[in-house]
């Protein structure tokens, strides 16, 4: 255990993943074995892994921790939902109250009005987002888009499909 | 986690002991449980979270389509229990618009860090933007879905 874990480190620090495909660096190619061609095995999706040596052949365990990190990304959109039907489902609100969910890390202003709920949810794998629970009001997002980033649900108008959203109290 | 973490270190074994370059791995059935949070339940006395969440935690699977299939079989054969609902469940990282009339239950679902939503309710629309399947999305109750396509309209019975 302590050798593959040493030896997994080491692959590990001499790959960079470059849109989801693995590429040796300099230090990997300076494996043992000299000039030998590289074993190319693909996994799922587009990732790969070339093995320079493999006097031990880890290229499995490889594989899976680059399609373990890739899924937890594809899985975030999901992630930013589920926060946001929680909050909107709640038992207490009788989906009675517009919520917005939003990645802290980016810049955003809002002016809401009955604001009953506000909270940062962590979760180890993710950005934090933040949770805002309200009556009405004007919310602007003035970073990145897309599910990854921010979701809302509720009664609004959104000009343009653009980052300005308007609330409007439950009809 | 742990059964794939052993199928990596007999793996690694294999080739240590230079039993073949290419050493074949036996195929290792991983299940996972389903962790279920009954958000909203609006059932007489909510009765029926209980049950949906007790019995959606014991699956044991080793895909998301059978998950899919196995937690809406469940929820609409516990929902019956209540009255003539409709069930549907999709893959929340799937863009839909969800319409849906006197949602009884609604249910967050994490299988294999996947994130699902479950609704149980009377009518209404649904309609999934993304991808299709059972690994997505399923639904059991009384429907009409034009072309087979991403929109369902729900009915009553």
């Amino acid at each position: 255990m302590g050798i593959l874990s040493r030896k997994m480190t080491a692959a590990v620090v001499g790959a960079a993943i470059v849109g989801g495909v693995v590429l040796p660096s300099a230090s990997a190619m300076a494996a043992p074995v000299q000039h030998s061609v590289p074993t190319s095995t693909a996994g799922a999706k587009g990732i790969g892994v070339d093995a320079f040596s493999h006097v031990l052949d880890i290229t499995k365990t490889i594989l899976d921790a680059i399609e373990a990190a890739n899924k937890i990304k594809e899985n975030r959109p999901g992630y930013v939902k589920s926060l946001l039907e929680a909050a909107f489902n709640d038992q207490q609100l009788h989906e009675n109250y517009n919520v917005m969910v939003i990645n802290t890390g980016n810049k955003f202003n809002f002016d809401l009005n009955n604001v009953v709920y506000d909270a940062i949810a962590h979760d180890s794998g993710y950005p934090d987002f933040h949770i805002y629970v309200f009556e009405s009001g004007r919310f602007e997002n003035q970073g990145h888009g897309g599910y990854e980033n921010w979701a809302f649900k509720g009664w609004f108008d959104r000009p343009g499909n653009a980052g300005v959203v308007n609330f409007h109290k439950k009809g | 986690m742990l059964r794939k973490l052993f199928a990596a270190l007999t793996l690694a074994t294999f080739a240590l002991v230079g039993v073949g370059a290419e050493p074949a791995l036996a195929a290792v059935e991983t299940t996972y449980n389903p962790v279920i949070d009954v958000v909203s339940d609006r059932t007489p006395n909510g009765g029926l979270g209980p049950r949906i969440g007790g019995a959606i935690r014991q699956l044991a699977e080793e895909n998301q389509a059978q998950l899919v299939k196995d937690s809406i079989d469940k929820a609409f054969h516990l929902a019956g229990q209540f009255g003539q609902y409709n069930v549907i469940m999709i893959n929340l990282a799937n863009h839909y618009v969800e319409q849906l009339n006197n949602k009884v239950l609604y249910a967050n679902i994490r299988w294999d860090g996947i994130y699902y939503g479950l609704w149980v309710f009377d009518d209404g629309r649904f309609e999934n933007q993304g991808k299709g399947g059972y690994e997505n999305w399923g639904m059991v109750g009384w429907f009409d879905r034009p072309g087979n396509a991403g929109v369902v309209n729900f009915h009553r019975p």
